[in-house]
Formats: structure tokens, C-alpha cells, sequence
């Protein structure tokens, strides 16, 4: 395996002097992958079981319990760093946990101004420039238990956990785990995971040949903050002089709307599937109604959305990448008539290609 | 005719996304150097690459300015020695080339994992994205492909010409906003991953665009 490569610098940057600096910052973290793993220091967190444990060495589902867990019991502030497709964004993090509940404020350092607050899975997004404020719930958010209890035999028959020894990273010592993917269906991760919390200091998305296509990563963090639950409860439901927005979907099912996938992609199943209202305004007559229905292998997710196909509006196939997230539309037909399919998934682009293969419509 | 100056433009795409081998590579460098259309190309793809990835990127004025002031001023300096020395690549088809390859080349050697910071199309994708959203800005919807592909070095220019004139509005142009809508959902939806806890969604909330 190719050691994560630097990232580059490259013609575009020649002309962005501000660009050239965001990378050579994220830049900064090439990892050199340690051959012999170390044994692990970990302990194991008290009440996962741990059959799938191969000699000491912690599985896929405790590591991923332990980090999930961090996040549950900790509470800090800190500076989180995304870097994908050449952008970099920033932003400051309080985290607070009291008992079941879980509260977060990202406030966004670069690009745009915008507040996003998270309370459980009730999230929010404030957008100042526009007067505006996102409000939703995402299930996504609730879902880890089922995920790792529902799928772990999936996660584990997918990918495999490797400890590649200690590191530091934003002044923390941090167990570094390998997530290798078992096929090519899938992205490889390689997690920093805080030596005694578990806490997800650094994440990185590999492709097949070791290259880093996306990072996450805290450049700074304190531990045991104080952060306010209150404060933030109040930051948050404080709305004043804010349109609040509300994007509405209906849930339904792929039977229902007549799809189905006559050839499953290994490892992908199906999450959940919603119908979305129109934002009548762009679309005049016409209702938006694209399906959105969601697939995930417990560590990868793949959005499919169909919509019957306009001639007007569809006119561009074709698929893009923008770090791990790949993207792929095209035009799908048979007898029953034309639709406009697009893809959208953390997974490379042949896996969004076979998604689109096994696509059947039912009536 | 035609897909003969598409094969070429695809070579130049795959030349930004660092996706050719060394002699590929060479050749595609070599025709950079000798043809404004390929430098035309070469912009232009970078234009769509900077809009696709953020309207905040989309303004490119004096590019293209920068660059032929850059070459003019490297001419001045010493056109004889700077060149074979200052290039690294293996092969030496562009070696004796004009300055203005130099500064591409040089740039360009350390790219090996170039698609990691970049949008990037994949083959075909490219000229038809590149042409069809240059092409809306325009106004040439419902045409043929090929006549769009026919016309993407042009059209790159006008649209290159056209910020200067209207520095605000290409960048919002450019995008594709459907498809920004659909990554949106996704993130809403799609985020089922036992990694959202951990990092996932502060990853996507630190990350995530606003609309606009």
C-alpha cells in the first residue's frame, strides 16, 4: 500500500495564493502508515462484546463503540478542519453531553458566515447573510446503535480494523486505526482516535490506492470545556429576525413508487426512502417529486434519486468528485419511459455505476 | 474531425486531473505549449473546475493576464538557460520548450495525487459539463453535443471575457444548483454512517456550502 500522498500543489494553486496556504496547513499531516502494529493500548469499552477480537487486537465494531461512545461522554471545544476537492473550511465546536442528550454549535470559520446547532437530532442552521435559519431532524443521527448492532456482521464482513500505532494529533495522543475496505465497492478510512476517550480526533478517507481523498481533523482542542447546555438550548431556539425553513419530504417506499434493485450492490442495504416536495417557485407547474431513496453499509452511504426526465432540465450527464463524495447522473430508460437518475455517495464512482445497473422499474 | 478535437481536449482535461502517464503527459504538454486554443482549453477547464468548486472561486479575472505577464517577464529574464534545467520531467519532448511550458511543467511535476484536491470529471463527463455549463451562460440550450463540443474553446474565451464585464454573475451561473440541492439532501438523508456520531456531522456541518 502507497503511503497517503501530500497533498499537492499544483497549477491551480500557481494563481491562488490563499489556496496554497489552506493546503500546505492541511498538507502539513502526511502519514507515513507504520508496518508493524504495535500492540494496542486500547482498553476495551466496558460492555461491547468482544468476540470479534483477534488476539488482543480490538474489532471493527469496538473501535467503532469506543469512538461513538467519546462522544457521548465528553464534553470540549475545539477547531475542526475539513479538507476535500481543494476546499478547506473551518470551524469552532462546542460538544456538551448530559445523560442522553447530546448538544453541539459549529460556527463556521471560513467561507460564509452560518451557525449550525444540534441537539440530539433536532438540527438547525442559522445563515446570517440570508436572514435565514434551516431547521430539520435528521435520523441519520440516531441510528448508530441499530447500525452497529443491525449491520455490525456487515461492517465487519466489509471491512477489516487494523491498529497502525500512536500518534499525536492537535496536542492528543491518539490510537491510529485502519478501516480496510474487503472489496473495491468501497472507500478505506484511517481514524485517530483519542488514546483514553476513544474521541475521533482525525479522519481520513482512502481510496483503493492509499490516497487521501477527504480529512477531517481537530487542529485544537480542550477537553473538558465548560459549555453550557443551557446557553446553547438558548442560542438555539433563539430564531428572532430569522425566516425558518422547513425542507419537507414525505416517507414512502421504493415498492410503493415502483422501483426496485434486481441486482443489490454486496453490502449496500436499504436505509430509508422519502419523496421530496417541490420548491414550487423554481419549478412552476411541474411538481419536483424526485425519490430519494438511501443506502448505506453501515460505514458508506449512497443516495439514489429519480425523477421522470425533462428534456429541458436534464440535459447534463456525466459524474464528479469532490473529495470522498462522488456524484453520478445520467439518463435511464425503458419501456415504461425516460428518467433522470443522480447518485450521490461516498463510494467510488463504479459503485454508484453498478447502483444504477441494478436499477428495475416494477410497473 | 471533431472527435479528433475532442480526444484532444479530453487529454487536456485528463492533464489538469494528473491522470497521464509520462509520455501522454509529454505530448499533451507539447501541445499546450504551441497552441493558444490548448491554453485556451487549459483555462478554460480550470474556470469550471474553480465554479463547480465554490462560487467564491469562480471570479477569474487576471488570470490569464497573470500568466502572460509571467511569461513575458521569464522571456526577459533568460530564455536560453532557464529551460531544460528547471524541468523535471522524464520526458524530454517539452525540454526545449517555450518558458511558458516551463511554468506549466514545473507546476505540474508534484501532482501526483493531484485528484485528491480537486473537482474532477471523468473522461467524456468533462467536455460535455464544461461545454454545457458554459453553454447555458450563453444561452445555446437544446443544441447538438457535438456542435457544443465544437464550440468549447470559444465559448471558454467568451465566458473568461464575459467576468471581466460582469465579475458577480458567471460565478452563480456556473454552478450546477440542482445538483447542489441533491448533495444538500443527501447530507440530510444520506448521512447513515456509524461514523456520523464521531465525525460525520461536524464534517458536514463544517464543511457544508450555503445555499444560495
Amino acid at each position: 500500500m502507497r503511503a497517503a500522498t501530500c497533498f499537492r500543489t499544483g497549477p491551480v494553486l500557481l494563481r491562488r495564493a490563499v489556496g496554497c496556504f489552506v493546503l500546505v496547513l492541511a498538507g502539513a499531516t502526511t502519514v507515513v502508515a507504520q508496518v508493524s502494529a504495535p500492540a494496542p493500548s486500547a482498553t476495551v469499552p466496558a460492555g461491547v462484546n468482544s468476540t470479534s477480537q483477534v488476539a488482543g487486537e480490538l474489532g471493527i465494531s469496538e473501535w467503532l463503540a469506543r469512538m461513538h461512545g467519546a462522544s457521548r461522554q465528553r464534553t470540549y471545544i475545539g477547531t475542526f478542519v475539513v479538507t476535500a476537492g481543494g476546499n478547506m473550511s473551518s470551524a469552532k465546536i462546542w460538544h456538551v453531553c448530559n445523560g442522553d442528550l447530546q448538544m453541539e454549535r459549529v460556527e463556521s470559520l471560513s467561507g460564509q458566515p452560518r451557525s449550525t446547532f444540534r441537539r440530539n437530532d433536532q438540527v438547525i442552521t442559522f445563515l446570517p447573510g440570508s436572514r435565514t435559519a434551516v431547521a430539520e431532524r435528521r435520523e441519520s443521527l440516531g441510528l448508530f446503535p441499530d447500525l452497529l448492532r443491525g449491520t455490525d456482521a456487515a461492517i465487519g464482513q466489509y471491512y477489516s480494523a487494523h491498529q497502525r500505532g500512536v500518534e499525536r494529533v492537535a496536542g492528543q495522543e491518539a490510537d491510529v486505526v485502519q478501516l480496510q475496505p474487503k472489496d473495491k465497492l468501497r472507500f478505506g478510512y484511517r481514524i485517530w482516535s483519542e488514546k483514553n476517550t476513544g474521541l475521533v480526533m482525525k479522519l481520513q478517507t482512502l481510496d483503493a490506492d492509499g490516497r487521501v481523498l477527504e480529512q477531517a481533523a481537530f487542529s485544537e482542542l480542550q477537553m473538558d470545556a465548560p459549555v453550557s447546555v443551557a446557553k446553547l438550548t438558548q442560542m438555539m431556539e433563539n430564531t428572532e429576525g430569522y425566516r425558518v425553513d422547513k425542507p419537507e419530504s414525505t416517507k414512502t417506499t421504493p415498492d410503493a413508487e415502483g422501483w426496485a434493485i434486481r441486482n443489490p450492490v454486496p453490502g449496500f442495504k436499504s436505509m430509508t426512502c422519502h419523496k421530496r416536495k417541490s420548491a414550487a417557485a423554481t419549478d412552476g407547474a411541474k411538481p419536483d417529486g424526485a425519490m430519494q431513496w438511501v443506502f448505506s453499509d453501515g460505514l458508506a452511504s449512497v443516495s439514489l434519486f429519480v425523477e421522470a426526465y425533462d428534456r429541458r432540465r436534464h440535459v447534463v450527464e456525466g459524474s464528479m468528485a469532490l473529495g470522498a463524495t462522488h456524484t453520478l447522473t445520467r439518463r435511464w430508460s425503458d419501456k415504461t419511459g425516460d428518467w433522470w437518475l443522480t447518485l450521490i455517495g461516498e463510494v467510488p464512482r463504479s459503485t454508484l455505476a453498478a447502483f444504477a445497473l441494478g436499477l428495475e422499474r416494477t410497473r | 474531425m471533431h472527435d479528433n478535437e475532442q480526444r484532444r481536449r479530453e487529454m487536456i482535461s485528463a492533464l489538469a486531473d494528473g491522470q497521464l502517464d509520462d509520455g501522454e503527459r509529454a505530448a499533451a504538454m507539447a501541445w499546450v505549449a504551441t497552441s493558444e486554443e490548448a491554453r485556451a482549453t487549459w483555462h478554460a477547464y480550470h474556470v469550471v473546475g474553480d465554479a463547480l468548486r465554490s462560487a467564491d472561486l469562480a471570479d477569474c479575472r487576471g488570470d490569464r493576464d497573470f500568466v502572460a505577464r509571467l511569461r513575458q517577464r521569464l522571456a526577459a529574464v533568460d530564455a536560453d538557460s532557464a529551460g531544460p534545467a528547471a524541468v523535471p520531467l522524464r520526458a524530454g519532448a517539452v525540454a526545449s520548450a517555450q518558458i511558458g511550458a516551463t511554468v506549466v511543467a514545473d507546476a505540474m511535476a508534484p501532482s501526483a495525487n493531484d485528484a485528491v484536491v480537486r473537482w474532477k470529471w471523468l473522461a467524456a463527463a468533462a467536455s460535455m459539463m464544461a461545454v454545457s455549463v458554459l453553454g447555458w451562460h450563453l444561452g445555446q440550450l437544446g443544441s447538438q453535443a457535438s456542435a457544443q463540443l465544437a464550440a468549447a474553446p470559444a465559448t471558454g474565451t467568451a465566458v473568461a471575457a464575459g467576468s471581466t464585464a460582469a465579475p458577480n454573475e458567471p460565478a452563480v451561473m456556473l454552478r450546477d444548483p440542482r445538483l447542489d440541492e441533491l448533495l444538500a439532501a443527501h447530507r440530510r438523508f444520506g448521512g447513515t454512517s456509524a461514523l456520523q456520531t464521531p465525525a460525520g456531522f461536524l464534517r458536514n456541518a463544517t464543511f457544508e456550502q450555503p445555499g444560495r
